[in-house]
């Protein structure tokens, strides 16, 4: 009875959290249909008649010679790389830190930890300043290569080690003969594929929202990914004003990949979220 | 060789001819190209700046124009200033707006013009602006670009309606306020206040002599923002914001645009951008029997005229530039020739800092907007008269940014009413102060 009516609150609870968070969403989907008068001077809840969807779907897909599909492709291939890289790295640290004991572990960890802590802001002028030194600058590599090193994508590989291969299927691997290379590979990365897929997501994530870093170290609009290069078209000049129900549409068009991610591998993104609770 | 020369010559003649003709009164100064393939790397905002480039490339096809728009004004100046304090990955020529210059000039990052022959084109341009690029008036940090002087957008069908003249002192305004109020129970207002935006409210001062700011000899600085024109401004606006005559409808928003459309606030005061704005923002839905003009900003008296200016920009050129020859040769052209100044106003809508710009044709097309918006009517010319009445002594500070976030909340307080619009202005000055320096600037408080 009690567990009933307590589950009655949660679903009401629940229901109002969840409007809290589609309104924008809402929004969103109603604004990609207007043009910039009905988006100032309409309900913004409600649609507006005509209707300028395609109009919109026009100004996004033709402004500044199409380059709206080259932003789109940076972000895919940023994303792609740098997720790549930062998994097959987080992986291999992950393993190292779980499954060999050497002078220094827990210190090591602990600071690579600590890095989570630093605000990327304080980190972008040393990051402009060593990609500006190497000659990285306003190339594809500026924006992926600071991003293949992630400290939490390291943390939660090293708890999916922990859990996911037991030290005993290792040491049984090595009497057999096996190296570590062949352990890792063979043994080990079909067992963790779970965690392999949650910390490509995070860091996929992570690079496709990145603004800042791309900003600093870009100077092509060429290279730019999907959220700088609209922020681009957003930017106020004074004497005209952007076509910001355009701008819209593009953002949500940004925005699909990783909502359509989450919908078909959202148990991961729940695996990342609590692995390592259960540890005691 | 010699038939060569003079076929060359003839050639010449006939394009200066030409030229001349097709140019009518335009006055431009002689370009000079520089030697050898240069690639420019430019940062700006502006709209279909890439396109105004490539007219300039093919005038000069041994100068390429590379145009980075990186969104916007705070994200500019927050990888300008990372490139500058790093002294390397600047870009040759970057825009600035003017308030914001005395950071980059105190930041050492700028290329001091005169040495690359600025000083000949001060006559180019309308007196007030090359005073916000030489805030010191020696050294000259950047090219006016655009120009935002202030004038008065109304209503004319609600003046009509109520059968109010349209206000031309602010004690005028004042009077139309009560009297709108009265007439409309209340419903509709005589203008709105700009809160959020002190360079709005800077602009207001401005247009009445008042100064804010000011560097000694030294480098030391002397801030008034609380200078009695600024306070008798703020008074002027919170009595009739008090007394319910004057919204406070944030800016560029629907909250604004709204009440504009459905006749709820009979003026605002705007830019010579505004209209661009106004067009762009309300084209499709200006609201029921709306007739948008623009009249001169209101005066002190009857007789007088003067304006301030809000917003506008102008372009420098880094101390990290390799070719300031070429860059010096693209933001002259860009803002002095007629092909550039009318691409960037097709394109972006810019309010030229030239002179000869302001009586450009181009500008007053009466069947495209802006001014097909206002009826065809020649707003140009309302903010070509704005303009030259600037004040020309006005110069900024490089801690802007914290003036204009104090602003913004010393405001609202006294919207609330819980203190007085004076008061706020005080406040407005001591936290602003305080701010400065707390970053280390040298700087005293004045009348």
């Amino acid at each position: 009875m009690t567990n009933k009516s307590a589950s009655i609150w949660l679903v009401v609870v629940m229901f109002i959290f969840s409007i809290y968070f589609l309104l924008p969403f809402y929004w969103i989907l109603v604004s990609v249909t207007k043009d910039n008068g009905q988006l100032n001077t309409t309900f913004g809840l409600w649609f507006a008649y005509p209707w300028h969807l395609l109009d919109n779907f026009h100004e996004v897909f033709t402004r500044n010679g199409g380059i709206f599909w080259r932003w789109l492709g940076n972000s895919f291939l940023y994303s792609t790389t740098a997720a790549t890289l930062a998994t097959l790295f987080a992986a291999m640290a992950g393993f190292a830190f779980s499954k060999y004991t050497f002078f220094g572990r827990s210190f090591l960890f602990t600071l690579i930890l600590g890095t989570i802590m630093i605000p990327a802001t304080a980190l972008a002028f040393p990051i402009f300043l060593l990609i500006q030194n190497v000659g990285l600058a306003n190339t594809i590599w500026a924006v992926i290569l600071p991003q293949t090193v992630s400290p939490f994508g390291l943390y939660l590989m090293r708890m999916f080690w922990d859990q996911s291969f037991p030290n005993e299927l290792m040491e049984a691997a090595k009497l057999d003969g096996a190296n570590d290379a062949t352990v890792f590979w063979r043994l080990g990365v079909p067992l963790i594929q779970g965690g392999l897929v949650t910390v490509f997501l995070f860091t996929f994530v992570a690079v496709w929202n990145n603004f800042f870093l791309p900003l600093i170290v870009l100077g092509n609009n060429n290279l730019f990914p999907l959220p700088l290069g609209l922020a681009g078209w957003a930017a106020t000049q004074t004497g005209s004003t952007p076509p910001y129900s355009a701008i819209i549409l593009g953002a949500l068009i940004g925005i699909l990949p990783l909502v359509l991610s989450l919908l078909f591998l959202g148990r991961y993104w729940q695996a990342g979220l609590t692995v390592g609770a259960t540890k005691g | 060789m010699n038939r060569k020369f003079l076929k060359a010559t003839m050639l010449g003649t006939t394009a200066i001819l030409s030229a001349s003709l097709a140019q009518d009164n335009f006055r431009e100064p002689q370009y000079r190209d520089v030697q050898g393939n240069v690639t420019l790397e430019v940062w700006s905002w502006v709209p279909g700046l890439d396109k105004t480039a490539a007219e300039f490339t093919k005038q000069f096809p041994n100068i390429k124009i590379n145009v980075v728009n990186l969104g916007g004004g705070a994200q500019t100046y927050n990888r300008l200033q990372t490139a500058c304090r790093a002294g390397s990955g600047a870009p040759d020529v970057a825009q600035i707006e003017y308030g914001f210059l005395p950071t980059y000039i105190e930041t050492n990052c700028l290329v001091d013009l005169r040495t690359l022959g600025a000083s000949n084109l001060r006559s180019y341009f309308v007196p007030w602006t090359w005073r916000q690029v030489s805030p010191r008036n020696q050294e000259v940090y950047g090219i006016p670009q655009d120009t935002g002087p202030l004038a008065m957008i109304y209503r004319a069908d609600i003046f009509k309606r109520y059968n109010i003249p349209v206000p031309r002192t602010w004690d005028e305004f004042a009077r139309a306020g009560a009297r709108l109020s009265e007439l409309s129970k209340g419903q509709v207002k005589i203008g709105n206040f700009f809160s959020t935006y002190s360079p709005w409210f800077i602009a207001l001062v401005w247009a009445q002599g008042g100064q804010m700011w000011r560097q000694n000899a030294d480098g030391s600085w002397v801030q008034t923002l609380n200078n009695p024109t600024s306070k008798a401004v703020a008074k002027f606006w919170g009595d009739l914001i008090k007394a319910g005559y004057v919204s406070t409808f944030p800016a560029f928003t629907p909250d604004f645009w709204n009440p504009m459309a459905a006749g709820r606030i009979a003026t605002s005061m705007e830019a010579a951008w505004g209209p661009g704005s106004f067009a762009g923002s309300l084209a499709q839905n200006p609201g029921q029997g709306a007739q948008y003009r623009v009249a001169n900003l209101p005066q002190r008296t009857l007789g007088s005229f003067a304006s301030g200016n809000w917003g506008g920009s102008s372009n420098v050129i880094t101390r990290q530039s390799k070719n300031p020859q070429a860059a010096m040769l693209f933001i002259n052209w860009l803002n002095t020739s007629r092909t550039g100044i009318v691409s960037d106003w097709n394109n972006g809508g810019l309010f030229p800092a030239a002179q000869a710009g302001l009586s450009l044709p181009e500008l007053r097309n009466p069947d495209v907007n802006p001014s097909k918006f206002f009826g065809g009517q020649d707003v140009i010319t309302v903010y070509q008269r704005a303009s030259q009445a600037v004040n020309v002594d006005f110069t900024w500070a490089p801690w802007l940014p914290a003036a204009d976030a104090v602003f913004a909340d010393v405001m609202a307080q006294a919207i609330q009413g819980r203190i007085t619009f004076e008061q706020a202005i005080d406040q407005w000055q001591e936290r602003t102060l305080a701010e400065a320096r707390r970053n280390g600037y040298k700087v005293t408080g004045g009348q």
